[in-house]
């Protein structure tokens, strides 16, 4: 009995050894390859999210053969879950075991507000391609850290611009989820907004998993002009549905952020969500010859109608880091060097648009408002403006801006409520 | 079991700085579940109390460690003890409310317990961060400089703590009041009809081991570096009773044996394939049906 | 008033699909004394199914029929290979539940994919229906409609058969039942499967109310778990009351304070708690 118990000890601790496992075998011979950690969900409610990430950022590895500057490229794919702490867990374990070049990926904004730190202390970059949390690249920034997806005030600066200089709105309710993505994109809107004049009249904060918006719709104020609709995912469904049924689609219209109405999400929307304005760096719809090649080529991966935003914005990543180890000719291990590189590197063109990095390790880059159109028996986000060069500071001096709160419930405050 | 339980130690204290940074960090996770899976036997296996709400009072040591490393500067002993302190406050006002029931009532209030703390965390947005959380949390100035920075002298302090609850929890179990928490478990009948304050024996158990989760919890908090509703969610609540179920109930060592085995299966299967899920389920499902009492049921007779 | 009658109908169509998922919980604790992790789970495959036979046929009715049906012989199947080998033990039954719930959820991400479905419905869905200067969501009046429904067939099956004397005894003493020579462990199966057929049956609803998409199992769950310790274990009529009683608070709640949305789903779930343990309507 006892020799079996220090046998299930040893076998506990040889279990988390072997966890640790085998140093991956080293290739004398050429070169050593270039290794890149992709985390992404592949688990969970935003499996989906994930999959369609991995698959852009796949597609462009494959397209240069997992080749360059003369050194192979290995990936290694963990799966981040979707509790943070498992993504924290990966990230080490990247970093640590797998000891990657650099680590790519992050779909949950608390799986990267947690994950930087452990970047950084490590000295590894990091690369965020979705995770969209303001302070990310801004009062949080770190060395290491970039960010090649979007943030909510980047967006939102840029629709209250457009809300009011080109829909010509003065009075909004806004409806925004209760958390990061919504509180930013809100307030970031609401400080445009009412800089030029308009004026928030409402803010409804609704729970993450809101299932029915019935009441939320029923209290929406009708002397509004407009309505801002940051609502992502299948709650989009919910709150879209809710508006088409309520009538307040034919009377108003929605402006919403473009998560709320992804190409993912577009099939199951239907005709409810025909007419909907949004705002995002993306749309399959984009009329340019590099995006309709990635469109055509990444569908005969995935075999869908449909490509979502973040397969797009991923395989801009990819070919954005693959310019970067290009430029110092595939030294990667000069982490200095590498990082600076990869964040004084532009891409004039990828399916997106132009990708350039900011001081603070932000893109900055094209936000496209769309329409929710059909084309034929699919439905599209049809292109109707382009905002060129949008920063995540908007017009702002970064210094300022830096200096007053991270927008949130209370920031802005309510002046018009 | 003594001698194999000296030997984990020694191992287990001696190894990590010869291990890869990897191993160490999951290890000082496996610790901090075994504390938490620890302080849940007391209850299931020692008491008899199903408690499906354990991860209630784990969530309020870790978002007080988390408020207090992020808003102050109190110290870690400091932030250790609040959290502790708090968590036991909480556990003794849910006993209350939770012994008025018994049996599968216990533990669907318990459970209840658990989903309310889990409505806190996510609403309370101006205290607990939403959905979001709380992140930034500060690694604890240990001042145990001398050994190699970062993961390990976590990793030590960890393992300090781990072993100071476990000289605890085998003081609870062998004294008197131990003795008579099993007494009631078998028979609680029996026990009043003996004389023995059966009320306030539970009690007494519960608000113990809601402290020791509290404790748990805040080491959590510091590894992780933040918390978020997922700490108290129903997935993370069913997985302490897991740990419970998998390494025996009412054996302590098996337990603590369960937390590590749960920790590590997580992490190593969803290196093989990405339907780990599916493996974690198997184990729920083979756990209930052939092994309810566990590894070290399955190594010998029950131990009543 | 508009405000009013608006709030009042969204409340009682909202009560109705809480009652279909926490009805079936609360069957399956009353008789069988499970904490059925897996009964959101039910929810979800029966909602994916419906997605995908409605697909397939472009008949909703169809749609839900077959996939209430279809997870009610699954979860027929489960009681009888899964949980009488571990009846009677509690722990062991939450256990084997959550081992199942793990294992739909996956299976669902593997099969469906992870993107959201919404069941558009037959067209009158998208209509409203005009009565007396307010509109009414075609939608949610069948949702009224078929909760309403089947508490109707439920409680008169409950109270007006034989069968439903055996469940009823069952909930009361199972020991003296079968002492009577009713064979209980079949009596055990059919309840959970009709507790299944319910959360099919909602998640087919929900659907096409408000989509289905990986998550919503474990998200429906506290829902169901409030209906049944309001409402009290075991209990349909307390199910109902619980259902409405929650579905309106949680309205006027959203609409008057937006703030504390979600609270108003666990207040009264804690209140019930402090000061009534067994529920409204449970016998403790």
């Amino acid at each position: 009995m006892t020799t079996l118990a220090l046998k299930l000890v040893a076998l506990g601790l040889a279990g988390a050894v072997a966890v640790g496992g085998v140093a991956p075998a080293v290739h004398a011979a050429d070169k050593p390859p270039i290794k890149i950690g992709l985390i992404t969900p592949k688990t969970g409610n935003f499996a989906q999210m994930g999959i369609d990430m991995a698959e852009g950022f796949k597609l462009y590895l494959s397209e240069i053969d997992y080749h360059v500057a003369g050194r192979k490229i290995e990936l290694f794919e963990e799966d981040e879950g979707a509790q943070p702490a498992q993504a924290v867990t990966k990230v080490r374990k990247l970093i640590t075991h797998d000891k990657v070049n650099i680590v790519v990926g992050l779909f949950m904004a608390a799986a990267a507000y947690a994950a930087a730190p452990v970047a950084q202390e490590a000295e590894v970059p990091l690369v965020i391609t979705i995770a969209a949390s303001d302070d990310l690249t801004q009062r949080k920034a770190s060395k290491y850290l970039a960010r090649v997806s979007f943030t909510g005030g980047e967006l939102g600066h840029a629709a209250g611009d457009y809300a009011y200089k080109k829909l010509g709105w003065r009075k909004v309710s806004a409806i925004a989820m209760d958390y990061g993505w919504g509180h930013e994109t809100a307030g970031a809107f609401q400080r445009v907004f009412e800089e030029l004049g308009g004026q928030v009249i409402q803010k409804i904060w609704t729970p993450v998993n809101t299932a029915d918006f019935g009441p939320y719709v029923a209290s929406l104020k009708p002397e509004a002009d407009g309505i801002l609709d940051v609502v992502t995912g299948a709650a989009s469904i919910r709150l879209i549905g809710e508006l088409r049924k309520a009538g307040v689609l034919d009377k108003k219209k929605v402006l919403a952020a473009g998560s709320a109405t992804d190409e993912t999400l577009l099939k199951a929307l239907g005709d409810t969500a025909l007419g909907v304005l949004s705002f995002y760096p993306w749309s399959a719809a984009l009329d340019t010859p590099e995006n309709k090649r990635f469109l055509q080529r990444i569908k005969q991966v995935t075999k869908k109608d449909y490509v979502g935003t973040a397969a797009a914005i991923n395989y801009g990543a990819a070919l954005w880091i693959a310019e970067a180890i290009k430029t110092v000719g595939g030294d990667v291990e000069n982490k200095e060097k590498f990082f600076q590189t990869l964040r004084a590197t532009e891409i004039k063109s990828s399916p997106r648009g132009p990708i350039k990095i900011d001081k603070y390790g932000h893109i900055v880059q094209n936000i496209y408002f769309r329409r929710v159109d059909k084309a034929g028996a699919l439905y599209q986000n049809t292109v109707v403006e382009t905002y060129p060069s949008v920063s995540q500071f908007w017009k702002y001096n970064p210094e300022e801006y830096l200096k007053q709160p991270i927008y949130s419930r209370d920031n802005p405050p309510c002046k018009h409520c | 079991m003594a001698l194999a339980g000296g030997v984990g130690l020694v191992l287990l204290a001696a190894l990590p700085p010869h291990l890869p940074a990897y191993v160490v960090i999951v290890l000082t996770e496996c610790l901090i579940y075994a504390v938490a899976a620890g302080s849940l036997d007391l209850l299931i296996g020692y008491t008899g109390l199903a408690s499906l709400g354990h991860a209630a009072f784990f969530a309020v040591g870790a978002y007080t460690t988390a408020l207090l490393a992020t808003r102050s500067t109190a110290s870690f002993a400091a932030t250790l003890a609040a959290s502790v302190l708090l968590a036991a406050v909480v556990s003794a006002v849910i006993a209350v409310l939770a012994l008025r029931a018994s049996g599968l009532y216990f533990m669907m209030i318990t459970l209840s317990v658990a989903m309310c703390a889990w409505g806190l965390a996510y609403r309370w947005v101006s205290l607990t961060g939403g959905d979001t959380g709380i992140v930034g949390i500060p690694k604890p100035r240990l001042g145990l400089g001398w050994l190699a920075g970062g993961g390990l002298e976590f990793y030590y302090a960890t393992l300090g703590l781990f072993v100071a609850c476990l000289a605890l929890y085998l003081l609870v179990v062998a004294s008197p009041f131990g003795k008579t928490l099993v007494g009631i478990r078998d028979s609680e009948s029996r026990m009043r009809v003996l004389g023995f304050n059966v009320w306030l024996h539970k009690y007494l158990a519960l608000i113990i081991a809601g402290a020791f989760a509290g404790l748990a919890g805040s080491l959590y908090a510091y590894y992780n570096g933040f918390v978020g509703p997922n700490a108290v969610d129903l997935a993370h609540s069913m997985q302490f009773v897991l740990m419970v179920i998998v390494g025996g109930p009412g054996t302590l060592i098996g337990p603590l044996l369960g937390a590590f085995l749960v920790t590590i299966l997580e992490k190593a299967v969803s290196v093989f394939t990405e339907r780990w899920v599916m493996v974690l389920a198997a184990v729920y499902v083979v756990t209930a049906l052939w092994a309810p009492r566990g590894l070290l049921g399955l190594l010998g007779p029950a131990r009543r | 008033m508009q405000f009013w009658v608006n709030q009042t109908f969204n409340g009682i169509s909202y009560a109705a699909l809480l009652f279909l998922v926490g009805g079936g919980l609360t069957l399956i604790f009353g008789v069988m004394k499970i904490v059925n992790i897996a009964h959101g789970s039910f929810y979800l495959l029966g909602g994916y199914l419906g997605v995908t036979v409605f697909a397939r046929t472009g008949n909703f009715y169809v749609a839900l029929v077959v996939a209430s049906v279809a997870i009610a012989a699954g979860g027929m199947l489960m009681e009888r290979v899964f949980l009488r080998a571990v009846e009677g033990d509690d722990l062991r039954q939450m256990l084997l539940t959550m081992g199942i719930a793990l294992f739909v959820q996956d299976l669902c991400l593997l099969v469906w994919g992870g993107d959201p479905f919404n069941l558009r419905g037959p067209e009158y869905f998208q209509r409203s229906v005009r009565l007396a200067g307010f509109s009414f969501p075609v939608l949610r009046l069948f949702m009224i409609g078929a909760a309403a429904l089947v508490f109707a067939v439920l409680w008169w099956f409950q109270e007006r058969t034989r069968a439903g004397a055996m469940v009823r005894a069952a909930v009361d003493n199972a020991e003296m039942t079968e002492a009577l020579g009713i064979n209980v462990p079949l009596l055990r199966m059919a309840v959970f499967g009709l507790g299944a057929l319910l959360a099919a049956f909602g998640g087919v609803v929900g659907s096409a109310f408000m989509g289905i998409a990986p998550g919503l199992d474990f998200e429906i769950l506290p829902y169901a778990f409030v209906v049944v310790i309001v409402g009290g274990m075991g209990s349909l009529t307390g199910a109902l009351v619980a259902a409405v009683l929650l579905g309106l608070t949680d309205n006027f709640g959203k609409a008057l304070f937006p703030e504390i949305s979600y609270f108003t789903l666990f207040a009264p779930m804690g209140l019930v708690l402090a000061l009534r343990p067994s529920g409204l309507f449970g016998r403790s």
